[in-house]
């Protein structure tokens, strides 16, 4: 056990030493004392020869015992170079030095760094330890390699394979509006042995429903049609596919399916006019119980009107002579009411439209003097 | 229901969405799209009904961007090259190690090989996609083993020479008939290996250290086989055509059997038959092996090159760097230089741009001696200078190590010399230095005439550039490095040169250690130097100690040696380590050859005095008197002058019978 322990000591001076060594050498290459080391493998020897004298002689049990052959390792032990960063000039091109993505090498890294836990105050004197022989910075990856200087290398290498950026493009607007479909695919790259990743298949086009030339039975279906794929807040359709193996095919397929579903929406089938006013998607004044009521009101009204002598007597002074459905309808107040009972149905009611609505009713049946009530109120 | 109005959907649109060119993320797709558009460029008109144009792709392969992110990779002189492990406990300096360290791991990759090649059944596995068939066993095992003509063709496709002509035998005892066509193939494949099974391919490493290995090149001789396999199946061939002539020509010709080549090529000639370029390459290449005169010599060359003109072939590169070659070989020959300048012209004519070789030809026909004298070297500089340079032939290696060494010993012009070098630093030109044995020289020259021609500074500036990752530096260089040192007083450089002498293991020889240590006892230095010095010689004599006794001989082994740890110990004021130094030696002089040296003797006693130890003082004085040194009286007279020390009766006695 002793044996063991004193070349633990050993060992641990060693690493000292060697350390104590690197901090003493100058700027540029040096000359490294290695004398310490000598003096103190023998100084060392001296005392475990003299305990041998002193001490009883002790029963050696064969395999047991670690062989103490630090001499000969002693011996055998070859002269270590300084670390490379003491000799490196402070004006040199780290692109040279750190070429390539690489493992953290203490000697290599000029600047002094620390990583690593430790859990107490006796533990390494309660420092975090230092870059020479640290696993810890072994393991996290770095970027010595992609420093500004490299990219700026990389990027007047890669030059060459680019075009210019072309003209009237300046803007995202302007990429937007000529160029509306935009497609997406990734490649992966690693090392590994195979060089296939199944990602790499996967491709999304995006567009804007705004683009497709839609009429409003059209884009319903559409939108009907592709379902999720549709964001109704950015009104971008988002079609994305990995279901064949090959990236091509996959955008094959897409182009398909957008060409597909796009004459697929403008069709109309014989039963779609058989869609009655529960069936629609949301509130229609042209086909509700509203438009018929307000239709057979004014004309009532009309008759009455018509009816009275004076015109001072007229109930609506805006109605037309003809009271025919297509003249009604296109009166600006009819089409106000119109809007405001929509924007209730559709919408949802609030403050504004009500409001709305109510301007809208009060002005369709010509009663006076809401507007002030209401803005008193 | 003014919602569902019914129209015909505008036909094409969405073809034209697509076809105005998706906007693309990824470089693939762009390529794809850019397939079915690569008729239509400009693609859309904005606002201002201007026309955008988008580029168009610019062309690569698949290794093009690779290219282009090495090309901004340079050696870093600093650093080991990436064949070794990049930590101070594992970079190999001294060059034995960095041979043997290099070899290991190629002798690694032999053994996987071995085991690949001898145990495939265990390897059946192979998950590379796409697969890559170099890494897999190779197939050894022939389909075919009855011995027929799709036999034969599988051993001619594999190159196994010696199976084939198995085969051929075989086949001939046994009264199978080959076609044309096959015998044909089997003859040529004769012609190129003479016969034999090529050699082994060394794998680069072993390649690299081929000459420190032994595999050296042999002097050429001839080697072909004379009414051998490929002269019996010649004679064999029902047909012989003129290609089958001109293979055999070129096999006699590549194996110097250069009378029957010549011969066969003569009665060709006689039947006005067409002869192929590269019979004439091989045969003016050794036209030289074939006469005996220089004058003969060249008249072979002369007329092969006329006939070449009279049948209409137009020589190429290799014809006139075998031109240049021949007259490499007879560099005395009074009109070599005038037919050299020729032959350059004559390419600078055509339109043939020279390569390495031709210049290297060049240079050892103009400077067939150390002594010979010419500007050509610094013309060719002219030429090459800036110039990114590729490897063309094998023989293009030695043009640096020629030229430096021309330089070295020819010019002794230390900036032509820098040329060379910044022209081997340009680009990737430092992959064309060759082999090791080639790189030794050629380092070993430059460094040899800087050490000889520079001042100090700059000395060292190149030395530590070049050592120790690009080259370990040789004896002869260290030498003269000390030399210069001992001319320009840069004793600063001592205690480097020292770690360098045991990073190099060259800490054995004793006559380099003597040198280095000569030059530190020369004189006392200002302080820190003289420390590290001190510190130099107690690393010594401790070695000394730890290692006396153990079969291998110690750094520290010769008289003179001591004397110079004596005086620089002595210099230092460190008088406990002179003495140290002296005690050591009495107590071993059978480990030291011959004695320490008269002045080194007298400092030591000197330093005695002044710490008025009469007894040691004595001691010293007898050891010189006890091997009769000259000086021994004059410091018997130092002890007898000093005032420091107090005499006994007998002490003076004593140096009185001295």
């Amino acid at each position: 056990m002793e044996g063991m322990s004193s070349v633990r000591k050993l060992c641990f001076a060693h690493f000292r030493l060697l350390r104590l060594s690197f901090d003493q050498t100058a700027q540029s290459r040096t000359f490294c004392r290695e004398a310490a080391l000598y003096q103190r493998s023998r100084h060392q020897r001296n005392i475990t020869e003299i305990s041998e004298e002193e001490e009883f002689r002790t029963y050696e049990i064969p395999g047991l015992k670690i062989k103490d052959d630090t001499r000969y390792k002693q011996r055998k032990r070859r002269q270590i170079p300084p670390p490379r960063y003491r000799q490196m000039p402070i004006d040199q091109d780290w692109t040279n030095v750190w070429p390539a993505a690489s493992t953290f090498k203490w000697s290599v890294v000029p600047f002094p760094v620390r990583q690593g836990y430790v859990e107490t105050a006796t533990e390494n004197d309660g420092v975090i330890p230092p870059k020479y022989a640290n696993a810890e910075l072994m393991k996290i990856p770095n970027f010595l390699h992609l420093s500004p200087a490299h990219v700026k290398k990389h990027c007047a290498a890669l030059k060459e394979f680019c075009t210019e950026w072309p003209a009237g493009l300046e803007t995202d607007e302007a990429c937007q509006k000529h160029f509306p479909v935009e497609v997406q695919s990734s490649d992966y790259v690693f090392s590994g042995p195979s060089i296939r990743d199944p990602r790499a298949r996967t491709v999304t086009v995006k567009l804007h429903l705004s683009d497709l030339e839609l009429d409003y039975h059209a884009r319903d279906k559409f939108i009907r049609l592709v379902g999720d794929c549709y964001n109704p807040d950015s009104d971008e359709v988002v079609f994305t596919s990995e279901r064949c193996p090959l990236k091509r095919q996959n955008d094959d397929y897409i182009r398909y399916l957008l060409t597909a579903i796009y004459f697929e929406s403008w069709k109309k089938e014989a039963w779609e006019d058989e869609k009655a006013e529960e069936d629609m998607e949301k509130y229609f004044w042209e086909i509700s119980k509203s438009k018929d009521t307000v239709i057979k009101l004014l004309q009532t009204t009309k008759e009455i009107d018509k009816a009275s002598a004076s015109a001072g007597d007229q109930k609506l002074q805006y109605l037309p002579d003809d009271t025919s459905e297509e003249s009604l309808l296109a009166l600006k107040e009819v089409q106000e009411y119109r809007d405001a009972i929509s924007e209730c149905m559709n919408d949802g009611e609030d403050d504004n439209s009500i409001s709305k609505y109510g301007q809208a009713v009060r002005k369709l049946l010509g009663i006076r003097g809401g507007v002030n009530t209401e803005a008193a109120s | 229901m003014a919602a569902s109005l019914s129209a015909r959907p505008p036909r094409g649109f969405v073809q034209f969405l697509f076809n105005r060119k998706a906007f693309c993320t990824s470089h693939d797709l762009q390529q794809l799209s850019s397939v079915s558009a690569s008729t239509e460029r400009s693609v859309s008109v904005n606002d201002k009904g201007q026309e955008i144009v988008i580029p168009r792709k610019k062309k690569r392969d698949s290794l093009s961007v690779l290219r282009a992110l090495a090309s901004t990779v340079k050696r870093d002189p600093d650093s080991p090259h990436y064949k070794y492990v990049d930590d101070p406990f594992l970079i190999p300096t001294s060059s034995l190690a960095k041979r043997s360290n290099a070899l290991s791991r190629e002798s690694g990759r032999k053994a996987a090989r071995y085991i690949l090649e001898n145990y495939s059944q265990w390897f059946n596995e192979n998950p590379a996609e796409p697969p890559v068939d170099d890494f897999m066993p190779p197939k050894l095992a022939y389909t075919h083993t009855e011995p027929t003509e799709a036999a034969l063709i599988e051993r001619i496709e594999k190159r196994r020479v010696n199976d084939a002509i198995e085969v051929y035998k075989k086949a001939k005892q046994g009264n199978v008939e080959f076609s044309d066509s096959t015998c044909r193939q089997f003859l040529e494949l004769l012609c190129v290996y003479n016969a034999q099974d090529p050699p082994v391919t060394m794998m680069p490493e072993e390649f690299y250290f081929r000459k420190d290995l032994g595999h050296e090149t042999k002097r050429p001789s001839k080697t072909w086989k004379d009414d051998g396999m490929a002269e019996r199946v010649f004679d064999e061939l029902q047909e012989k055509s003129i290609e089958d002539q001109q293979n055999l020509i070129r096999g006699m010709a590549r194996y110097l059997q250069t009378d029957k080549a010549f011969a066969m090529y003569d009665e060709m000639m006689e039947k006005k038959l067409p002869v192929h370029l590269l019979t004439f390459n091989e045969l003016i290449r050794v036209a030289t092996f074939h006469h005996d005169t220089y004058e003969t010599k060249w008249k072979q060359v002369e007329s092969l090159l006329m006939d070449m003109q009279l049948c209409g072939v137009e020589p190429d590169l290799t014809t006139f760097n075998n031109v240049l070659f021949s007259l490499s070989r007879v560099p005395y020959f009074r009109l070599a230089p005038s037919l050299l300048l020729q032959t350059l012209n004559e390419m600078k004519k055509l339109g043939i741009e020279p390569s390495l070789t031709s210049w290297k030809h060049s240079l050892v026909v103009y400077y067939p001696n150390d002594n010979a004298d010419s500007n050509l070297l610094y013309k060719i500089m002219d030429y090459l200078e800036g110039k990114e340079l590729t490897l063309q032939q094998p023989e293009d290696a030695e043009f640096f190590v020629t030229a430096m060494k021309r330089c070295c010993v020819n010019h002794h012009d230390v900036e032509l010399a820098f040329r060379i070098d910044r022209l081997l630093n340009t680009g990737k030109n430092a992959e064309l230095i060759g082999d090791s044995r080639l790189e030794n020289m050629y380092y070993s020259f430059f460094l040899r005439l800087v050490c000889m021609l520079e001042t100090m500074d700059r000395i060292m500036e190149v030395y530590q550039r070049v050592t120790p990752h690009l080259w370990t530096p040789n004896l002869s260089v260290l030498d003269e490095l000390l030399k210069a040192v001992e001319l320009q007083d840069g004793f600063q450089y001592l205690p480097l040169i020292w770690t360098d002498l045991l990073l190099f293991d060259f800490q054995r020889r004793a006559e380099l250690l003597e040198k280095l240590l000569s030059l530190m006892a020369k004189q006392k230095q200002e302080d820190t130097l003289q420390s590290q010095y001190s510190h130099i010689a107690g690393q010594l004599l401790e070695r000394f100690k730890d290692e006396h006794g153990d079969q291998r001989p110690t750094p520290l082994s010769t008289g003179p040696m001591v004397g110079h740890l004596i005086t620089i110990a002595e210099n230092s004021t460190d008088h406990d380590l002179a003495w140290d130094v002296f005690d050591t030696y009495c107590n071993n002089k059978n480990a030291f050859s011959g004695p320490p040296s008269d002045d080194a003797m007298k400092s030591l006693v000197a330093g005695c005095l002044e710490r008025g130890d009469s007894e040691k003082a004595m001691a010293v004085v007898s050891f010189m008197e006890s091997v009769e040194m000259a000086g021994t009286g004059e410091a018997v007279q130092m002890i007898l002058d000093s005032d420091q020390v107090l005499l006994s009766q007998s002490q003076r006695d004593m140096l009185a019978n001295i």
